[in-house]
């Protein structure tokens, strides 16, 4: 593999150590199961073809974005798709994962 | 496992115990010794058992996990369609273990031969035996050698399935490039359930663009058991449209399902016809590895049924499956759904473990076809658990739209790589 490719990984794995982390309440734990499978594309960084990162945005960012793919004031090739899955609060719980801050 | 009571104290402050443990656990009440003891045990290294593994992990670093894996190198399917067509070289799919063993994981690069689902036991080829608190089964498929008349193992140097990637793969490659313009290629498309429900057609996509490139005058026949197939308008579109006459599909209302082969003479039959090959590619019908019916864990469909939150074996407590084998009734078999799958399961072992109830959750999958290396197509699910199953949410997913352009497809063809590269990347950290 190449080297860009290393330093995916490991960011890769920061990722998926950070969702599934322990630690805090129930809820916590129930909304990073609920985010876990974002990362099955998203990973740290941004990727080559355009797959963007999760984690340069804040949780109020991603929360405004995943309801505009899933109210169709966001157009995408695939997330538009997948947001029309969850609820509202669904989607904040998730943003509230990923984002960098509120 | 009980007495778990302190696991998040434990798991907040995870190096402290790691210290303690490391200097024997002296110094901790008996509460860091039995966490320290819990013992999952996972068969099958690949996307599903290798995410579940690092995702148990990354929930509960005190556990002990132990991968078994009779292969020291897997080779992913993803993308293999483009080895088989192109110059994407075999290594591009295959990855080893040694970043997992660098996580925390114990690789026993073996075979397991045996599970005592009342001892918590895996035996092992290498003669070892294994004890476990939870077991997680993520043995893929197995190709079946009974369900197709005259497609047993000795038939598929000659008819490769290339359906479990690898030296398959590579003999299918061979037999393409070795095969005269003008030839005939035919594929064999199984009934569901089987893996990766669009691969076979993105198959014949790339398998029509490498004919159209190099071998213009031959001819792609796909013999298919089912009528109705994943993105099935997306796929006839554009083979219409880029492959014309090249690609023949046929369903099985049109008498299309393959019941016999003859090796020998390379020939396909159906119930009304007979069909020689310049090149067969025979994807036979499928059931769960070889472990599962091993563990008492397959039904009589060859495959396992779970509970649907925790993927715990409805047939064998403290036994889990994921990925391909299990029957996870609207997901599809693929190896976004097998991380997806395996993260959850994970996340349910952890709290079993700690004497907590599971979660129920959402899962999405995401599958990228290509219809050449520059075109890219995609189907998509969100699915929520009830008492019956995992079911798909109504209004959600579905695939690419019908009327996209050509920047949107070449957009879908990098996201599929990026795909790949991104889940290989957090799984196998390669």
């Amino acid at each position: 593999m190449i080297a860009p490719a290393g330093k995916l990984a490991a960011m890769a794995v920061g990722l998926i150590a950070m969702v599934l982390s322990p630690g805090g309440h129930a809820s916590d734990d129930a909304d990073r199961i609920l985010a876990a499978s974002c990362n099955g594309c998203h990973v740290s960084a941004a990727t080559a073809g355009g797959i963007p990162s999760l984690d340069d945005k804040s949780s109020t960012q991603l929360e405004a974005l995943l309801l505009a793919y899933k109210h169709g004031t966001q157009q995408g090739t695939l997330m538009d798709r997948i947001a029309r899955g969850y609820s509202d609060d669904e989607l904040r719980r998730i943003a509230s994962v990923f984002g960098s801050a509120p | 496992m009980r007495g778990l009571s302190r696991r998040r104290w434990l798991q907040g402050s995870a190096s402290a115990a790691a210290t303690a443990v490391a200097l024997g656990g002296c110094a901790s009440a008996g509460s860091s010794s039995r966490a320290a003891s819990a013992r999952v045990v996972i068969i099958g290294g690949g996307i599903g058992g290798a995410s579940c593994a690092r995702a148990l992990l990354a929930g509960n670093a005190n556990l002990s996990v132990t991968l078994v894996e009779a292969n020291p190198t897997y080779t992913a399917c993803p993308l293999s369609n483009l080895v088989l067509t192109t110059n994407r070289p075999i290594t591009a799919q295959q990855f080893g273990y040694a970043d997992l063993r660098d996580a925390g994981v114990e690789v026993e690069l073996t075979r397991a031969t045996a599970v005592d689902p009342v001892a918590h036991s895996v035996g092992l080829a290498s003669g070892k035996t294994l004890s476990y608190d939870r077991l997680v089964i993520s043995p893929g498929i197995d190709l079946r050698s009974d369900a197709l008349r005259g497609y047993t193992e000795a038939a598929f140097d000659k008819m490769p399935h290339a359906w479990q990637a690898g030296a398959q793969t590579l003999l299918l490659k061979q037999q393409l490039d070795a095969m005269g313009d003008g030839g005939v290629v035919v594929m064999s498309v199984p009934d569901n359930p089987y893996r990766c429900p669009p691969g076979p057609y993105e198959r014949a996509s790339l398998i029509a663009h490498y004919l159209k490139t190099h071998k213009p005058r031959s001819k792609l026949l796909i013999l298919d058991a089912k009528d109705r197939f994943s993105k099935q308008p997306l796929f006839m579109t554009a083979w219409r449209e880029l492959y014309g006459n090249l690609l023949e599909w046929q369903g099985r209302s049109s008498g299309a399902e393959v019941i016999s082969v003859v090796p020998e003479e390379m020939r396909l039959d159906t119930d009304f016809d007979s069909v020689t090959a310049d090149v067969a590619n025979v994807i036979p019908p499928q059931q769960a590895g070889a472990i599962a019916a091993i563990a008492g864990v397959a039904d009589t469909s060859g495959w396992c049924p779970i509970e649907p939150i925790t993927f715990e074996s409805t047939l064998q407590p403290d036994i889990h499956v994921i990925g391909d084998a299990a029957i996870a009734n609207a997901m599809p078999k693929s190896a976004f759904a097998a991380n997806a799958q395996a993260k959850l399961c994970a996340a349910q072992i952890n709290r079993l473990l700690a004497g907590e109830n599971p979660i129920g959750t959402t899962l999405i999958n995401t599958c990228y076809s290509l219809i050449n290396p520059d075109y890219g197509i995609s189907v998509a699910g969100v699915y929520r658990p009830d008492s019956s199953g995992w079911l798909e949410v109504d209004g959600a997913g579905g695939a690419s739209p019908i009327d996209a352009g050509p920047e949107v497809r070449a957009l879908e063809a990098d996201h599929a790589r990026d795909w790949y590269g991104a889940m290989t990347a957090q799984v196998f950290g390669a």
